[in-house]
C-alpha cells in the first residue's frame, strides 16, 4: 500500500517533467495549421517532416549550429587545458603562493557574473573582438569551478603512483599527460559535459557581443527567428529540437560520468 | 635538476589559467568598480560622477520594481523547488524502490533542455487557446483556454517560477540523492535500536547528514535565481513583460548597460546585485548555523 | 649493476625535523640489502633519497662513484616497486610494463621483445592485456617487479613491496623476490619493517632506528652479534629478555646477579667477547634469547634462575612460557611442550652462559671477538 503511494507519487512527477519534453517532440511534426486543431497530439497521418526544411529555409540554421558547436568546442578544449593543469598543479604539488592563488579563486567565484557585463564588453571591445566568435571564446577561457572540480578529483590520485613515474623517466608534464589525465577519464567527460552545456546554452553574453547574423549562435539565432517569424510554431519547434540535441547525445555519452562530477564537489567539499 | 624541475612545474602549469585569469577575471573586477564610479556612453565617452550611479539606482522606481520581482521569483523558486526535490530524493532513496535510475533520469531531463531552449518550448507551452498548459488544465478542471499567461501582470512571475520549477528541481534532487545515499546506513540501524521512530531518524540522522548539501543547494539556487535574465527575457518577448512585471534586476543592468550604452551604470547596477546576493548569502549561512559549528 | 654510496648523508625537512642523521652506508656491487626498522626510523626516507624523490640535505650519494645527488630519478637509471604497487590502472600489463622504455624512447621493436622477456621470467605472458583492477595481489606484485626489471636498471629499490599480500601469499613471493635477485644479479635495496623478512631476504641488513643507523651485517652476525640493545631486541622474535644486573669477578671467572640469583658464567663468555673479564664491576643488560632458554636439569650448577609462570602460550610441539623472577623481572621463555607448565607453578629454566650477550650500560654491545 505504503509502496504503491510512493510509485504514484513518483510517476506524477515523472509525467510532469516528460510531458513538455513529449510535446516539444510532437510539435516538432505538427503541422502548423494543426496547432490550434490539436492541443497534445495530433492523429498520426496527420504528422509532418514539413517543419525541418521550413527551418532551413527560413533562416540559417545550419549557420548557427556550426557556430555553436565551433564556439562551444573551442571553449571547451581550451578550458579543459587549461583547467585540468591548473587543477593538477593544485592537488599534487606544495608551492610558494598556493594558498594564495586558491584564495584568490575560491573569492571571485562568489562574485555574480553579471558584475563582469560592463568591464568585460569594454574589455573586449578595446581588443577589437566585438561581433566576433573569439569574443565569445577568449573571456570563456577561465573556468575557475572546473578547475577546482580537476583540484577536488587529482588530490585522490595516489602520490606513490606520480612517484612510479617519476622514476619510470617521465618529467613533470609527462606525468601530467600519460598517468593523471589518462587516470581522471570519468571527471574529465563530466567537465566537458558540463562546460559543454555551459557554452552550448549562454545567451546574454552573445546577445551583447554578437551583431552580424551569420556569427549568431543557435539561442540567438532562434530567439530572432521567434521575433521575426512569430507564426511559424512548426518552425520553432524543430529548431528547438535539433538545438537540444547534441546535448542530449553528449548526456547519454558521458551520463555515469556527468553525475559522478556534478555532486562531487558538494558532498565532499 | 630534478628539485629545480619539479618546483617550477607548478608554476608552469597554473601559467595558462592564471595569466587569461588575471586578465578576463581579476581585471574585470577591479575594472567594474572603477566603472561603476563613471557614467559612460558606449566604451568610449566617460564622466566620473563617483557614487552618484549608486545614488540615482536607488532612486529608481524601476530599480525597485526589477528588485521586488527579482525577490519575488527568488523566494517563490527556493520556496517550492527545494521541498520538492528534497520529497523527491527521499522517496527515491526508499530502498524498497525499484528502477531509481531511472527516474532520477526522468526527473534529469528537463535540465538537458537547457535555460534559453526551455524558454522557448514555453513561450508556446504557456500561449493562449492552443499551449499546453491552459489546454491541460482546460481538460482537467475545465479552466478557461485563454489565460494569458504571459501577458497579465500578475501571472507573469507565478508562469516563470513554474517553469523554473520544471527546470531545475530534478536538478537539484540529484544533489540530495547523493547526499542522502553518502548518510552512513548504520546511523539509521543505531537510531531505530535506540528507538527512533520515522520522523526522528529523519530529523537527527537525515538532516543533519545532508546539512552541508542542504545550505550549499539553498545557498546556489538564491544566488541563481537572483540573476534571472534569459528565462524572463526570452519568454516576453526579449522585453519586461506588461506593465514591466518581468523586468528583473539583470534586465534592468541589460536594458541600461546595453541598450542604453551607459556601461558604468550597468557596473553600478552589478555590484548592487553582488551586494544584495552576499548579503543573502551571509543571512542564510548565520540562520543555518554554519562555520559555527566544526564538522 | 652498481655500487652504491651514502657519505654523511642527512635528510632534514623544512620543519626541521631531522629523519636521517649522518648515514655512512656502502652497498656492493649485485648486493641485496634489506633496510629495517619500526616505522619512522629512517629507512623510507633513505630509500627515497637514493631513488632521487627526496632531495639530500648535506652529505654525498654515490653510484658507481659518482656523486648523484642533483640527478634527476629518470637519469640514475633506478628501478622502484612501490608499496602500493602505483600500477598505471588505465594502461593494460603490457602498457604499464612498456611504459618506462617509452618514456626512454627505446625503440618499438625493442620495446615490445623486452617487455615480453620479462613477462615470461614473471611468468605474466598470458595477462599480459588485462588491466591491473583484473589482477590477484599477487599477479599485480609481479606487474611492478617486470616494470621495474625491464628497464635493466644499475639498481632495484623496493618500499615494503610485500605488506599488501596475505600472510601465505607473502611467503612465496619472497623466496620468489630473492630467486630473481639471484638469477639477475641487480643490486637491490629492499625496505620492510618486518625483521623476519629483512633476515630470510638480505645478503645484508641495514638496522636503523630514529635516523641512525645501528649495524649492517648479514643476518647470522645481525642475531649472534648485535652491537646494542635495540638490534638485538629488534631481531629475532619472540624479542630478547633484557635483564639488569651486576658481573662481579668470581670463583672461576665472572659470576652475575640476576635478581638475586647468581649465575656462574664460567669461561663460557671467552670465545665470544675480546675481554669479558675487563666487564668486571659494570652493571649490564644481559641479554638471553626465549630460545636460549635449557632445561634445568641440562644447566650446570649455579646456571639456574627460580620464578613463577604467569601465562603460558602452546605453539603445537613448543609453549611459550612467561615467567616473572624473584624480583618480577618478566622473562620469556621458549620450551619444549612435552611438559607443560601451568600459570601459577614455581619452576626453574636453565641458562648457557655461552649463549648469553652482555650488553654495557649505555645499551651497547661488549666488543666481539
Amino acid at each position: 500500500m505504503r509502496r504503491a503511494i510512493v510509485y504514484s507519487l513518483l510517476v506524477v512527477f515523472s509525467i510532469g517533467c516528460l510531458v513538455p519534453i513529449v510535446w516539444l517532440v510532437v510539435s516538432a511534426f505538427k503541422a502548423n495549421a494543426d496547432f490550434q486543431a490539436y492541443a497534445f497530439v495530433p492523429p498520426v497521418d496527420r504528422l509532418t517532416m514539413a517543419n525541418f526544411p521550413s527551418l532551413f529555409k527560413q533562416m540559417p540554421f545550419l549557420r548557427f549550429m556550426v557556430n555553436s558547436f565551433f564556439v562551444a568546442g573551442a571553449t571547451v578544449i581550451v578550458q579543459l587545458f587549461f583547467s585540468s593543469l591548473g587543477g593538477f598543479a593544485l592537488a599534487k604539488y606544495e608551492f610558494a603562493g598556493k594558498k594564495a592563488i586558491m584564495g584568490v579563486m575560491l573569492a571571485t567565484m562568489m562574485i555574480p557574473g553579471p558584475v563582469l557585463l560592463a568591464p568585460m564588453y569594454e574589455l573586449i571591445y578595446h581588443l577589437r573582438l566585438i561581433d566576433s566568435h573569439l569574443g565569445l571564446i577568449v573571456p570563456g577561457m577561465v573556468n575557475v569551478f572546473g578547475m577546482f572540480l580537476f583540484r577536488q578529483s587529482m588530490l585522490s590520485v595516489p602520490d606513490e603512483m606520480l612517484q612510479a613515474a617519476r622514476m619510470d623517466g617521465c618529467n613533470e608534464f609527462q606525468i601530467f599527460w600519460h598517468v593523471v589525465m589518462p587516470v581522471s577519464r570519468p571527471i574529465v567527460g563530466a567537465f566537458c559535459l558540463i562546460a559543454f552545456m555551459g557554452t552550448w546554452n549562454s545567451f546574454l553574453w552573445p546577445q551583447i557581443i554578437l551583431q552580424s547574423s551569420d556569427r549568431f549562435t543557435l539561442p540567438i539565432g532562434l530567439n530572432q527567428m521567434v521575433g521575426v517569424y512569430e507564426a511559424d510554431y512548426g518552425a520553432m519547434m524543430a529548431g528547438t529540437l535539433l538545438a537540444v540535441l547534441p546535448v542530449v547525445m553528449l548526456f547519454f555519452l558521458l551520463q555515469k560520468e556527468f553525475i559522478a562530477g556534478l555532486t562531487k564537489g558538494a558532498v565532499k567539499g | 635538476m630534478q628539485m629545480r624541475n619539479a618546483r617550477t612545474a607548478p608554476y608552469l602549469f597554473l601559467a595558462p589559467f592564471v595569466i587569461s585569469f588575471l586578465i578576463f577575471g581579476a581585471y574585470p573586477i577591479v575594472r567594474s568598480m572603477i566603472l561603476s564610479l563613471y557614467i559612460t556612453s558606449g566604451p568610449e565617452a566617460q564622466h566620473f560622477v563617483g557614487l552618484d550611479n549608486y545614488l540615482y539606482l536607488l532612486r529608481d522606481p524601476d530599480f525597485w520594481t526589477a528588485f521586488s520581482n527579482t525577490a519575488t521569483f527568488a523566494a517563490g523558486s527556493v520556496a517550492l523547488q527545494l521541498p520538492l526535490s528534497l520529497g523527491l530524493a527521499i522517496l527515491l532513496n526508499r530502498p524498497d524502490v525499484r528502477g531509481r535510475d531511472v527516474f532520477r533520469f526522468i526527473f534529469f531531463s528537463p535540465n538537458l533542455m537547457g535555460l534559453v531552449f526551455s524558454a522557448l518550448l514555453f513561450m508556446l507551452i504557456l500561449a493562449p487557446r492552443f499551449g499546453l498548459l491552459n489546454a491541460s488544465l482546460h481538460a482537467l478542471f475545465g479552466l478557461p483556454l485563454t489565460t494569458r499567461w504571459l501577458s497579465t501582470p500578475e501571472l507573469v512571475m507565478p508562469a516563470l517560477i513554474m517553469v523554473a520549477l520544471w527546470l531545475y528541481t530534478g536538478f537539484n534532487m540529484v544533489y540530495f540523492l547523493a547526499a542522502l545515499q553518502s548518510v552512513d546506513g548504520e546511523l539509521y540501524e543505531a537510531a531505530t535500536i535506540d528507538g527512533a521512530g520515522r520522523w526522528s531518524q529523519f530529523w537527527h540522522v537525515t538532516l543533519p547528514g545532508i546539512k552541508p548539501v542542504l545550505i550549499f543547494v539553498v545557498v546556489l539556487s538564491t544566488i541563481g535565481s537572483f540573476q534571472l535574465f534569459e528565462l524572463a527575457f526570452l519568454l516576453l518577448g526579449n522585453s519586461s513583460g506588461p506593465d514591466q512585471a518581468g523586468l528583473t534586476i539583470v534586465m534592468y543592468l541589460y536594458q541600461n548597460g546595453f541598450l542604453g550604452g551607459d556601461l558604468g551604470y550597468a557596473a553600478a547596477i552589478g555590484w548592487t546585485l553582488a551586494g544584495m546576493v552576499l548579503i543573502l548569502s551571509l543571512i542564510q549561512l548565520r540562520i543555518t548555523g554554519t562555520g559555527k559549528e566544526d564538522r | 649493476m652498481a655500487d652504491i654510496a651514502f657519505r654523511g648523508v642527512n635528510k632534514i625537512y623544512p620543519n626541521g625535523f631531522q629523519a636521517v642523521h649522518n648515514l655512512d652506508l656502502a652497498i656492493k656491487d649485485g648486493e641485496f640489502l634489506v633496510m629495517v626498522g619500526p616505522s619512522g626510523c629512517g629507512k623510507s626516507t633513505t630509500l627515497r633519497m637514493l631513488a632521487g624523490l627526496e632531495a639530500i640535505s648535506s652529505g654525498d650519494l654515490l653510484i658507481d662513484g659518482k656523486r648523484v645527488n642533483d640527478l634527476h630519478p629518470r637519469t640514475r637509471n633506478i628501478a622502484m616497486v612501490f608499496q602500493s604497487y602505483a600500477l598505471y590502472p588505465h594502461k593494460t600489463v603490457q602498457g604499464n610494463i612498456e611504459f618506462p622504455l617509452r618514456m626512454a624512447k627505446v625503440p618499438a621493436a625493442e620495446v615490445k621483445a623486452r617487455a615480453l622477456k620479462v613477462a615470461r621470467m614473471l611468468e605474466l605472458e598470458p595477462l599480459l592485456q588485462r588491466k591491473p583492477g583484473l589482477l590477484s595481489g599477487g599477479q599485480r606484485q609481479r606487474v611492478a617487479m617486470a616494470r621495474a626489471l625491464v628497464r635493466d636498471p644499475v639498481a632495484f629499490l623496493m618500499d615494503e613491496p610485500l605488506s599488501n599480500l596475505d600472510a601465505k601469499l607473502r611467503v612465496q613471493m619472497r623466496a620468489e623476490i630473492a630467486a630473481l635477485q639471484r638469477r639477475t644479479g641487480t643490486t637491490t635495496v629492499y625496505v620492510t619493517h618486518d625483521q623476519v623478512e629483512a633476515m630470510t631476504m638480505g645478503d645484508r641488513v641495514a638496522v636503523f632506528k630514529d635516523g641512525h643507523l645501528q649495524q649492517a651485517d648479514t643476518p647470522q652476525q645481525l642475531f649472534e652479534r648485535p652491537l646494542n640493545t635495540f638490534v638485538g631486541s629488534f631481531i629475532g622474535s619472540p624479542s630478547m629478555n633484557l635483564i639488569t644486573s651486576r658481573i662481579e669477578p668470581g670463583g672461576d671467572g665472572l659470576t652475575l646477579t640476576l635478581a638475586g640469583e647468581r649465575i656462574a658464567l664460567g669461561r663460557g663468555l671467552e670465545a665470544r667477547f675480546e675481554d669479558p673479564g675487563g666487564a668486571a664491576g659494570l652493571v649490564a643488560q644481559v641479554g638471553l634469547r626465549p630460545e636460549d632458554v635449557v632445561d634445568p636439569h641440562l644447566a650446570g650448577e649455579g646456571q639456574r634462575l627460580h620464578g613463577r609462570v604467569v601465562l603460558t602460550e602452546l605453539l603445537g610441539r613448543e609453549q611459550m612460557v612467561y615467567l616473572d623472577l624473584h624480583d618480577s623481572t618478566r622473562v620469556v621463555a621458549r620450551l619444549h611442550a612435552d611438559h607443560r607448565l601451568h600459570a601459577g607453578e614455581e619452576v626453574a629454566i636453565g641458562i648457557d652462559p655461552a649463549r648469553l650477550y652482555l650488553f654495557r650500560a649505555d645499551g651497547n654491545a661488549l666488543s666481539y671477538r
